[in-house]
């Protein structure tokens, strides 16, 4: 037997960070992987971030994590998307070396105290008491520990499908995890089928880019890290071609053989992120589909075919496939596949991740019902981070909905619960205008530096850096535009009337004007490096105030707390909306008010009772 | 002595009416009440059913008792009806008889619906109702009132539906930066956002055409200074309300008189002359007439036939009037001194007395022929609302014909959406209560 304070099973992006995490507030971990060579593997696309996703990642890095740092080292593409539209809504996203990727990751993993990854597979989580005691390894070996972080993504019950054939496993080759599986049902977890799926990979030689559009990063590079590498990127394109209606033909006629639709597959897939199989099915009448040629690292010649997943036999992938413009004479190195998977129910969970029923038991990533590499490592993070805490015995670290999109999912993973693999949107938060990426470091940092993942120079870095941003904005943006910009802005941008543009600020103001823009102009005196964030404040003016008035409303339902026992057999509330006020514990009124089904009426019955002692 | 019951009591039936007078008790004591001060031969308490037999305290009257069990009673909690004779003594005599007994309270307004609010038993909305219909003194409101909520949920739908898919546009516009589809966004989301601007407007106006319902009419008096405004204000509440002098300029500031009149309540307000030039004070007093005019139902608009020169006789009415004019009635006073024939509207004297029915009766003709049958608002917080969610959705459009961003267009329609949710499901709060009770009535 051995002793460990945390356990985590599984190094994908949750367990990495959680690992991680409760490493560095001191906890001894284990972190468990079936295979020592591939820890922080990215099984499907090769790239992070992008709309919602690109958010998370700053968030994570704000609060201390990994993951910017790790793309941030070995990203072999980077690019800001949506640049035409406001702060909030633009959002980084990197082509990633996977290879280089899951190297960075292991050795900053190897490198940090306290933390041991080890190769081995969970057998069975033991629980005595209602809580913890440790894991039994399927090597026979068992450890001791008070925390638990399950992280399984794929993993647990894993079953890959490609065409008519099908195999447990967790990744192409991978052995799953199966008895763990039967262990969680033991302990009372209710499991659902998910299901997702993934494309080819193809020989970068068989490719003709030449008759593709070719996608270049930004120069320079936007990286994800308050504090990014000193590093030079070469970075690589991406290929942009067209599905066409001969590609679509072969898929119908053989759409019955895509194990999606002979009824071989029964887990519930992303709505989000559909097969190129389902895409066809949904919109019959589009004559084309995006196909993006992605590289998969620069020490293979593997590309990821994005826009296709499947799960079509190989011979039909290779049919269809060489219908695309640039592929006619395509080498897939890897089929496609789909695969299910199984996740537990979130409405199981505190708030903090952790099993309402099984103290010490925390989940995080896939297994809670996401999908995607960025809503795993954030709850991966978050779980981690409230492990320890709990350790430490203080409070858990909740984000609210207007300060982190993690808090947003998290919220809704609780209180809503899923019914498809969930995937972050932007759409999601109803605070979007708060929640831009360029200031994930003002809102979060302080949390990450309370909790002891950022380091007090770092902090300290933050505070300065939004004191000379608030002294730009009151000193320089209430200045003329003669004064602040070159002739050469005039001359260029003639057709802005200075009558309407008194100052800098009414200048920023306009979406068709960005620092970017006129930085050329910027006398020497009034430049500065947080333009963007400068931009931010003045494009969002009146807006955020808004929001923030909206926010307010909201925490004034939040400040009914309701407690743990509350009693909701209330004369008034339908038995549907008992049981679902039961199955989720909401801590407060406005949790409560955002669980599906719940009315209005029900809320303002439970505020009556809450506060009828009062009256 | 402080009664703590948590049981109260009140006289259900409004008061001074013949026939049956009922007492309405509810809570925890309702059937000890009964026991204690109802004789009848076999009171079982069964649930609904009505006992023959006499009510026996400080007086001693026959009738029935009805017993509503918990939680199948209009409040939700055990309640006890006496039906008795409806003397406003033998009720108010209960009423002392069971407060004294300490076994209830006597409750406060509205406190049996908000119980049936606490309870469950009905929502916010028809709180808002019930509150209106019993504070409808004739059956003519009442009427109108059937079934508006109904009608209000499915506006309110519809129109949060019709907002949801515009901002589907933008969203798409957002989340897929890459794909070629979302493009013109705006362009689909514009018209939507104009067809429901329109709808709220309309749901405003017809509310504006029959909140005097609701809430009584307001009728402002205004007109040139000295054309007797005062005095008609007099004329209208029987006694000198007003100061009327010679001197114009007299009255300053708004005074108001109420009267019911054909089962409308109605608010008469006397303003300050309105004159080109002007003073400093008067220029405040101009500033206060002018938002009583925005307030008003209706304005009675006085002309002085001496202060209208012979050669041109016009009845215009001054600059800044053109958006009252739907709500204008031209009225001619002082008909005793000079009549002018071709003057269409009424006419009165104000000093004399003459023709004030009349125009009462015009007045109240002037509402009650309105076709108030598309109104489905019922309460000012509903109006607010929805005039709230209007301002929202025309910044929207206000914010679009410039430079957009789609973000900040999506901001604004869900803050929109939301607004508008709040008006049938809106989770209610004290400040909401206060709101819906402040003006209930006592025993609903
Ligand atoms: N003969 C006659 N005189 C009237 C009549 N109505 C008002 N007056 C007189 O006209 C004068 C002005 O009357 P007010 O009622 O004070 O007029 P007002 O419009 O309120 O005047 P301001 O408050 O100064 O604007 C008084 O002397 C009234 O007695 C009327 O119908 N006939
Ligand atoms: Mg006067």
């Amino acid at each position: 037997m051995v002793e460990f304070d945390v356990v985590v099973i599984g190094a994908g992006h949750a367990g990495c960070e959680a690992g991680y995490a409760t490493a560095k507030l001191g906890y001894k971990t284990c972190l468990l992987t079936i295979n020592l060579d591939v820890v922080g593997q990215m099984s499907c696309n090769p790239a992070i971030g992008g709309l919602a996703k690109g958010h998370i990642v700053r968030e994570i890095d704000a609060l201390g994590g990994l993951m910017a740092k790790i793309i941030d080292k070995t990203g072999i593409q980077f690019r800001v998307l949506n640049k035409s539209r406001g702060p909030a809504v633009q959002s980084p996203r990197a082509q990633a070396d996977k290879v280089m990727y899951r190297i960075e990751m292991r050795k900053t993993l190897e490198e940090t105290e306290n933390l041991f990854l080890i190769q081995d597979i969970a057998q069975e989580i033991v629980v005595k008491n209602a809580k913890v005691e440790g894991v039994m390894l399927e090597s026979g070996n068992f450890i001791k520990c008070q925390k638990v972080i399950v992280s399984t993504g794929t993993f647990l019950g894993g079953k890959i499908f490609i065409g008519d054939k099908c195999y447990p496993a967790g990744r192409t080759n991978e052995i799953p995890s199966l008895t763990l599986a039967d262990n969680l049902k033991d302990l009372g977890f209710k499991l659902t089928r998910f299901k997702t799926g993934t494309p080819a990979r193809v020989h970068r030689d068989s490719i003709d880019f030449s008759k593709m559009e070719r996608q270049d990063g930004d120069e320079p590079p936007f990286f994800f890290s308050f504090d990014p590498p000193e590093r030079k990127v070469e970075q690589v394109p991406c290929y942009l071609t067209y599905t066409n209606e001969k590609t679509h033909e072969i898929i119908f006629k053989n759409i019955h053989r895509s194990s999606l639709f002979s009824g071989l597959i029964q887990g519930v897939g992303p709505r989000y992120c559909p097969s190129i199989e389902d895409k066809l099915k949904k919109f019959p009448d589009r004559e084309r589909h995006q196909v993006f040629l992605e590289p998969e690292s620069r020490f293979t010649v593997e590309y990821y075919v994005n826009g296709v997943s499947t799960s079509l036999p190989v011979e039909v992938q290779y049919e269809y496939l060489r219908t695309i413009k640039g592929l006619e004479n395509v080498e897939i190195l890897r089929p496609g596949y789909a695969i299910e998977y199984f996740s537990i129910d979130p409405l199981t969970l505190k708030v903090s991740l952790e099993s309402k029923e099984i103290e010490g038991l925390y989940f995080a990533g896939q297994i809670n019902g996401t999908s995607g590499y960025e809503e795993a490592a954030g709850q991966g993070l978050i779980a981690g981070i409230n492990a320890a805490l709990s350790l430490r015995g203080e409070e858990p670290v909740v984000l609210g909905r207007d300060q982190a999109y993690i808090g947003v999912m998290i919220d809704d993973l609780i209180t809503k619960g899923v019914d498809e693999p969930y995937r972050m949107f932007t759409s999601r938060s109803e605070y979007r205008l708060l929640l831009d990426h360029y200031t994930a470091d003002k809102r979060l940092m302080p949390i990450g530096h309370r909790v002891g993942l950022v380091s007090d120079e770092r902090y300290a870095k933050m505070l300065k850096k939004y004191e000379t941003i608030e002294k730009y904005c009151k000193e320089v943006l209430p200045l003329s535009l003669k004064k602040v910009l070159t002739e050469g802005f005039f001359k260029v941008f003639s057709e802005i009337d200075k009558g309407k543009t008194p100052t800098f600020e009414k200048l920023l103001k306009r979406p068709d004007i960005s620092f970017e823009k006129i930085k050329p102009y910027l006398k020497e005196d009034y430049n500065t490096s947080y333009f963007i964030e400068v931009e931010t404040t003045v494009k969002y003016k009146g807006y955020v105030d808004r929001e923030l008035k909206r926010v307010k409303k909201t925490k004034n339902l939040e400040k009914i707390k309701i407690p743990e026992n509350f009693n909701y057999n209330i004369s008034g509330l339908s038995r549907e909306v008992r049981e679902k006020l039961e199955r989720v514990k909401p801590q407060n009124l406005a949790q409560a008010s955002r669980i599906p089904g719940v009315t209005p009426a029900s809320i303002s019955i439970i505020y009556l009772a809450l506060t009828k002692k009062k009256r | 002595m402080k009664n703590e019951s948590d049981t109260i009591v009140a006289i259900a039936t409004p008061p001074g009416r013949g026939g049956v007078g009922i007492v309405r008790v509810s809570g925890s004591n309702s059937r000890l009440i009964g026991e204690k001060f109802f004789k009848a031969k076999s009171l079982s308490f069964e649930h609904g059913k009505m006992f023959f037999g006499k009510y026996s305290g400080s007086v001693e009257d026959t009738g029935y008792l009805v017993f509503f069990k918990s939680p199948f009673s209009y409040t939700g909690e055990d309640t006890v009806e006496f039906h008795l004779h409806g003397s406003p003594f033998i009720l108010k005599s209960v009423i002392s008889d069971i407060v004294e007994s300490g076994l209830a309270r006597l409750a406060g307004p509205g406190e049996f619906t908000k119980r049936a609010l606490f309870n469950g038993k009905v929502n916010l909305i028809e709180a808002e109702a019930i509150n209106t219909v019993i504070s409808a003194e004739n059956s003519y409101q009442a009427k109108v009132l059937s079934s508006l909520s109904g009608k209000l949920s499915d506006y309110i739908l519809s129109l949060k539906s019709k907002l949801v898919s515009s901002i589907a546009f933008l969203e798409a516009q957002i989340e897929y930066p890459e794909e070629e589809e979302t493009e013109n966004a705006l362009n689909d989301t514009i018209p939507l956002v104009e067809e429901s601007v329109n709808s709220l407007k309309k749901a405003l106006n017809y509310y504006e055409k029959s909140r005097f319902l609701f809430r009584g009419v307001k009728v402002v008096i205004a007109g040139n200074p000295n054309v007797g405004k005062s005095s008609l204000l007099n004329a209208i509440a029987g006694f000198e309300r007003a100061i009327v002098t010679d001197i114009p300029g007299t009255t300053t500031d708004s005074i108001e008189v109420e009267i019911e009149f054909d089962g409308i309540n109605f608010v008469f307000v006397d303003t300050a002359g309105i004159r080109k030039s002007e003073g400093k004070i008067e220029k405040l007093g101009i500033e206060k007439t002018y938002k009583q005019l925005e307030e008003a139902d209706l304005i009675l608009y006085l002309f002085d036939p001496l202060q209208l020169s012979a050669e041109k006789e016009n009845f215009n009415l001054p600059e800044g009037f053109d958006k009252f004019t739907d709500k204008v009635l031209k009225v001619l006073n002082k008909v005793d001194l000079k009549d002018i024939p071709y003057f269409e509207g009424i006419k009165i004297s104000a000093k004399e007395n003459r023709g004030i029915d009349g125009l009462l009766n015009k007045i109240g003709s002037y509402f009650k022929n309105r076709d108030i049958s598309e109104n489905f608002l019922f309460s000012d917080r509903q109006y607010f609302a929805l005039k709230e969610a209007l301002s929202i959705l025309e910044d929207f459009l206000d914010y679009a014909k410039g430079d957009f961003f789609p973000e900040v267009g999506a901001s604004f329609l869900s803050h929109a959406i939301e607004v508008l949710e709040g008006v049938v499901g809106e989770i209610t709060t004290d400040d909401i209560l206060d709101s819906v009770f402040g003006n209930f009535c006592l025993g609903k």
